[in-house]
């Protein structure tokens, strides 16, 4: 992993320089977990969208509310439960008497950054409502298209724990989502400052925007600029191949999964101010990008509840 | 001056760092001079490196012009009139060294250093014009190999290079230039005499031999042991007994001095009248200067190094008959035969001349050598009647003889009986010519010391020495030792051990054998030193190639040799150690070539234990732990590791970060924690 202390940088970018106040912000609210907030960060200007997995209680809504004010996003929560419609989701259309129409009323999926709690609680046709959404970032409703404003993030989550009526994602559903990460319990001293402290939701209400909206879709272009050395994409390249041909996963990463881990690890090498994407920012990432589109095959000899992505890692050589 | 904005702090930046390193060179290239030059020079030197520092470290203002104008112009008069002339090694490395002072005082960026250092390098090369010795080549190489650290130190901005790892990278780029150092200074095409033939140094305390002789003045003779000239024989040298080097020849006397005849007699042709016989010997002279312009040979030389300016005069002695005295080592070769008749047909005028005395000087040993000829004898009878007569009388051999009155011969031949080879060459000479025989005083050394070490002989003024000399009819000029009649020992062991009972007890006492071996041992290094690097010539050039079987080369072919086998050593050495390299890493080289630097610093680290890379670790996790088992590299294991990753993966379209990664992998040498 990075090793910030050690490796100097060359001076901060421009970018970075962007980006820094953000993350700043971030670590006020979520304390101590620097790493799953820059992730969350690099997913977002990645222009992916961003799946927590965790029990609830451990902030996930928080970091979600909070990165919209950091960034300035309008935020829509949606709360997913088996009796959520569709049109909960995009929106409804409804007719007006004065003007003898029917006239679009645009649901919380238009906002710049959406939660959605408990994706896995909704019945499948919801789900896909919002999915669709989120891969055409755009809205069809009564034969009219409506774009969704820019930047749109998707930030979901799911618990783990009481799977029953629940609606597991599938598969090609989860590829949708660039990154999965966890939060997990924070470390004892955090979380003892944490109860010290009391209320985040105070804290979140209090943050007001650290960069701009133009900066911010700036930053986002600037992502897929971020230069890649060709031994990087031999690398990249080498870690699909071996998802897919070690026979310890079910299935292999996809080729837009490849897509997506290279545009992951552009964002998190223009996070970390680098001038191009370093072996380090790849490995980075990777454990999020794996997280939840692979699964562990059996008689694989990577242990069950092992982290995937140090798996792949090791086995995997920089070139 | 922006570059240097300095803290007064601990803290030196490294461009003060470099400005120290240059002075440093600047005051070591001086060093060598500093003897032989004006004191104000050096003054100045000091003076302008000591502002130019204050500037840099404690924040003075820099020299402004109107000091640094005027000041250049009064050096430059200054030299001019101290030395009367810019012309010569003396002013012209005055000159230098006033030069490099004012550069000093104004440079003020990397440019200016560097042209700081390569007129260091010319000062260095000027100290050779005078100094030639071991001691000063060993400084000169080291101060060059500093020099070269320096120059790579200025090479870069920002904090300097670890000093140790870049003396090693400087020392390994020395060491590749050898075989080129070599190959041209054995075949460069060498030139007769001293290379550098510039008009010498203006003072010369260099002692010698004097060219007049008063025994009776001197009354405690000091041995000097100043060394007078090294021989080296090719051949079985002769007994010591036959170690009569000879020097100028004494022919006038007014009763008291003996002095060199006034006047050239008759030019060379004695020399073809000279009869060699017996084994020749063949031997190698490294004359130390001795202010004079003569030098010398075993009696009697038949041939020598002619392209050394040497001619025999007419008195067999050998001499240099340009003008000017000798400032440095003269090194010849010369063949001698011990056995020999100098038959020169004298005619009545010369034998008058060498058989003349002063009116009314010596009367009592003119008194007995007339008793001697009363019979009519030969004049071999005569020559051992005087023999006989110093041979049965007390006499003594002494080095503290008492001082002589205004008749000096009668005193010493009849009453004092005390002295040295002066007094005995002096005596005999006088009785022969009052015998009627032609004769006179030839001085000189005579036997010489073995340095065992080297096998060479040592003379040294110790070893001084007069005989005389008697012209017979039928054999010629003939010599006759005085001193051999009275103490036959001190010619045949010399007189520095004869006469230095005392000193070997000192010797004894204070257990200074070492010391004696010690300086016999720096004695024979500076003698090969001489012989061969110094005094590396034409001849010794063509005896070397000949013995490659490379003979009577044109000068084209010369120069065709010298330069074909140049390449050759550099290609060759470049091929070699090309070969060597790959030969090292055996097809595990990365093709890239950060990742090829990379691999170098990752066999560094491995020397200390630090594991290797596992498969999937990247370069920076590597580098931290790298760094946690040594702690001091940690800041160049960072930066090198920065470096790799923008060479690498970062668009580097100017190679800047590889070129960094390669000089800093190069000068990578972490030492254990």
């Amino acid at each position: 992993m990075a090793t910030p202390t050690l490796i100097a940088t060359r001076g901060a970018t421009d970018h970075q320089a962007l980006i820094r106040p953000v993350l700043e912000a971030l670590d006020r609210i979520i304390v101590g977990k620097p790493r799953q907030i820059a992730l969350s960060v690099a997913c977002l200007l990645a222009r992916g969208h961003l799946l927590i997995e965790d029990v609830p209680g451990v902030g996930k809504t928080t970091l979600a509310h909070a990165l919209a004010r950091a960034l300035g996003l309008s935020y829509h929560r949606i709360q997913f439960t088996s009796d959520l419609l569709p049109a909960d989701v995009i929106g409804v259309s409804v007719f007006h008497r004065d003007s003898s129409r029917f006239e679009f009323h645009k649901g919380p999926v238009f906002s710049q950054l959406v939660l959605a709690d408990e994706i896995n609680r909704a019945t499948p046709k919801a789900q896909s409502a919002l999915l669709e959404a989120m891969e055409e970032r755009q809205v069809t409703a009564d034969g009219t298209t409506y774009s969704l404003p820019a930047p749109f993030f998707v930030v979901a989550t799911r618990n783990p724990a009481n799977q029953i009526g629940t609606f597991p994602l599938p598969e090609s559903q989860l590829d949708r989502f660039l990154m999965q990460i966890e939060l997990g319990y924070p470390a004892p001293s955090d979380e003892r400052a944490l109860l010290a402290n009391g209320e985040r939701r105070a804290l979140v209400e209090q943050q007001h925007a650290v960069v701009s909206l133009d900066a911010l879709l700036r930053l986002q272009d600037q992502v897929g600029k971020v230069h890649v050395a060709e031994p990087l994409l031999d690398y990249v390249q080498a870690i699909l191949a071996y998802t897919r041909e070690s026979g310890e996963f079910v299935a292999g990463l996809s080729p837009r999964a490849g897509i997506g881990l290279l545009r992951a690890a552009q964002a998190w090498a223009l996070v970390n101010g680098h001038g191009g994407v370093h072996p380090e920012d790849i490995q980075a990432v990777l454990g999020s990008i794996v997280a939840h589109r692979l699964q562990l095959a059996h008689g694989g000899s990577i242990e069950r509840g092992a982290n995937l992505g140090a798996a792949i890692l090791a086995a995997v050589p920089v070139p | 001056m922006t570059a240097l904005a300095l803290p007064r702090g601990r803290e030196l930046s490294g461009d003060a760092q470099r400005l120290l390193w240059t002075s440093a060179i600047v005051v070591g290239a001086s060093l060598p001079h500093w003897g032989a030059l004006a004191g104000w020079t050096l003054a100045l030197l000091a003076g302008a490196v000591a502002w130019r520092l204050a500037v840099a470290l404690y924040g003075w203002p820099m020299a402004p012009r109107f000091v640094r104008l005027p000041l250049a112009f009064l050096s430059f008069c200054a030299v001019l009139f101290q030395y009367r002339t810019l012309n010569g090694s003396e002013a012209g490395t005055a000159l230098l060294v006033v030069m490099v002072a004012l550069k000093f005082l104004e440079s003020s960026n990397q440019r200016d250093q560097l042209v700081l250092i390569l007129i260091s390098y010319f000062m260095m090369f000027a100290s050779v014009l005078t100094e030639r010795g071991p001691l000063t080549a060993t400084y000169l190489v080291a101060l060059v190999w500093v020099t070269t650290v320096a120059l790579l130190q200025l090479g870069r901005r920002g904090p300097l290079l670890p000093v140790r790892a870049t003396a090693v990278l400087a020392a390994r780029l020395l060491l590749y230039s050898v075989p080129l150092m070599i190959v041209l200074f054995v075949l460069f095409p060498r030139l007769p005499g001293p290379l550098w033939a510039l008009p010498g140094s203006t003072s010369s305390g260099a002692s010698g031999l004097s060219d007049t002789m008063s025994p009776g003045d001197i009354t405690n003779l000091g041995l000097s042991d100043e060394v007078a000239f090294r021989a080296e024989f090719m051949s079985r040298p002769p007994p010591a007994g036959a170690l009569y080097w000879r020097g100028p020849t004494l022919t006038h006397f007014n009763g008291r001095t003996w002095s060199m005849q006034q006047g050239a007699r008759r030019g060379e042709r004695v020399a073809d009248t000279i009869e060699y016989r017996g084994e020749p010997t063949r031997y190698r002279v490294m004359l130390e200067p001795n202010g004079r312009n003569w030098a010398f040979a075993l009696d009697m030389p038949e041939s020598w190094s002619r392209d050394r300016g040497l001619r025999m005069g007419s008195d067999y002695q050998l001499g240099m008959f340009f003008g000017g005295q000798r400032t440095r080592v003269l090194d010849y070769e010369v063949t001698s035969y011990v056995d020999y008749s100098a038959r020169e047909p004298l005619t009545a005028g010369e034998i008058a001349t060498f058989t003349s005395l002063p009116e009314g000087s010596s009367p009592r040993a003119r008194a007995l050598a007339a008793t001697w000829i009363t019979d009519g004898p030969s004049p071999s009878t005569v020559i051992d009647r005087a023999m006989g007569y110093l041979r049965s009388q007390p006499f003594q051999y002494t080095l503290t003889p008492p001082a002589l009155g205004a008749q000096p011969v009668d005193e010493f031949l009849f009453e004092t009986r005390e002295g040295f080879c002066e007094h005995y060459a002096s005596a005999l000479t006088v009785l022969l010519r009052a015998a009627g025989l032609p004769a006179r005083v030839v001085m000189g050394y005579q036997g010489g010391e073995l340095n065992s070490i080297g096998s060479y002989y040592i003379i040294r003024e110790s070893d001084a020495h007069a005989w005389t000399e008697v012209w017979l009819e039928d054999q010629g000029w003939v010599r006759v030792d005085g001193v051999a009649a009275v103490a036959p020992e001190r010619v045949a062991i010399g007189s520095g051990r004869w006469s230095g009972a005392a000193r070997t007890a000192v010797d004894r006492v204070l257990n200074l054998g070492w010391l004696k071996r010690t300086a016999l041992a720096w004695d024979a290094v500076n003698t090969r030193w001489h012989a061969w690097v110094v005094g590396y010539g034409p001849e010794l050039q063509r005896a070397l190639l000949d013995s490659f079987g490379v003979r009577n080369l044109e000068r084209t072919e010369r120069w065709t040799l010298l330069l074909s086998l140049a390449v050759i050593a550099t290609v060759g050495v470049l091929l070699a150690l090309r070969l060597y390299a790959a030969w090292r890493e055996q097809g595990r080289r990365p093709i890239d070539p950060a990742a090829r630097a990379f691999a170098t610093f990752a066999r560094q680290l491995a020397r200390l234990d630090v594991a290797p890379r596992a498969p999937g670790e990247p370069p920076a996790a590597y580098a931290a732990r790298a760094a946690k088992t040594l702690p001091p590299a940690a800041a160049d294991i960072g930066a090198i590791v920065a470096a790799y990753l923008r060479a690498r993966y970062e668009p580097d379209p100017e190679l800047v970060a590889l070129a960094e990664l390669r000089q800093r992998v190069s000068v990578f040498r972490p030492q254990r924690a």
